[in-house]
């Protein structure tokens, strides 16, 4: 009897870890993660404020729409809506009219001067690497996934680099698009 | 435009379904861990009913501790409680602040640039209920 209270409770414990988990410290690093992508936004105003890049310009509005879907539907990012994402992408992709977010970015970033695509693309490096930091965090098998591919780099086994674009794409096509439908919507109304 | 239409649409029907599976997992989660508790609960207190020797020697060895009393059970619960409540406070002055700064920071850009988009979070930084 004395093991089996032990037992439970060290599943009650576990429940409550999650609770507390998911319901307060998942809940900071969204906030964590926002507050991190707000200060990168303000890099990209920072360059039109400077006439580097002109506000009009079709890249900063690229970027901006960008940083503005992931602020919005930051909460959605989870590793089950990133696998989800992936297969729904990839049936898409045999699609005719199937755009790349990604690559269209990246084709208006290198229309500009070459000192401004180094600093556009520290800002759109910076802000994947903010929001693959919050999907590992919160999500355990995320985790330990990242980190296998870690010890696997470490060790020359693994390129992580396009694996990393890779999820980024996903990533950046389904923000970009969630608000740029949204904007569109707005225009309507 | 009606094939784009229809792409639109598409998209916007797949990003419902996925959030519809991830919230879903999400609350059966919930549900779960809950149920799993409330479980443990009522296994603990069916073992123990009717044995209340074994409770009371148990909770006899809890309470026969050598440190103080007000030492060993007031002072942590004091400072769970301070700790607890300076945490609640930050995030209150904290979530307080975003929404000055934001509101200021927003409008001088708006200044500067009339096409700035916004990222239609609420004023403290929050996901707005229609977004969920």
């Amino acid at each position: 009897m004395q093991s089996s209270i032990y037992i439970l409770s060290a599943v009650g414990a576990v429940c409550a870890a999650w609770f507390l988990w998911t319901l307060g410290i998942k809940v900071l690093l969204l906030d964590g993660m926002r507050e991190r992508l707000f200060e990168i936004r303000f890099e990209l105003f920072r360059l039109g404020m400077s006439g580097e890049l002109p506000f009009d310009n079709e890249a900063f509005r690229a970027v901006e729409t960008l940083m503005c879907g992931l602020l919005r539907f930051g909460h959605r990012i989870t590793f089950l809506t990133f696998l989800l994402s992936s297969l729904e992408i990839a049936k898409a992709k045999k699609d005719k009219d199937y755009v790349d977010v990604s690559q269209q970015i990246g084709l208006k970033i290198s229309r500009l001067q070459p000192s401004t695509q180094v600093k556009m693309a520290k800002i759109l490096k910076d802000t994947h690497s903010v929001v693959l930091v919050y999907m590992a965090l919160s999500s355990l098998l995320f985790l330990t996934i990242m980190a296998a591919m870690k010890v696997c780099k470490l060790l020359g086994l693994w390129h992580s680099e396009s694996t990393r674009e890779k999820v980024s794409h996903v990533i950046d096509r389904e923000a970009y698009l969630a608000e740029t439908q949204r904007g569109m919507r707005l225009a309507v109304a | 435009m009606a094939a784009r239409l229809d792409r639109e649409l598409d998209h916007q029907y797949r990003m419902r379904l996925v959030q519809a599976i991830s919230v879903g997992w999400q609350s059966l989660m919930r549900f779960l861990c809950f149920a799993a508790f409330c479980a443990c609960v009522y296994f603990s207190l069916r073992d123990l009913a009717g044995k209340q020797t074994f409770a009371d020697m148990k909770f006899s060895a809890i309470a026969d501790l050598k440190a103080n009393k007000y030492f060993g059970l007031i002072l942590p619960w004091t400072l769970c409680t301070v700790t607890a409540a300076w945490g609640a406070g930050e995030r209150y002055l904290r979530k307080r602040h975003i929404k000055r700064v934001s509101s200021e920071s927003s409008e001088m850009q708006k200044l500067l640039d009339p096409g700035r988009r916004s990222s239609r979070l609420s004023k403290k930084g929050e996901t707005t209920p229609e977004d969920f």
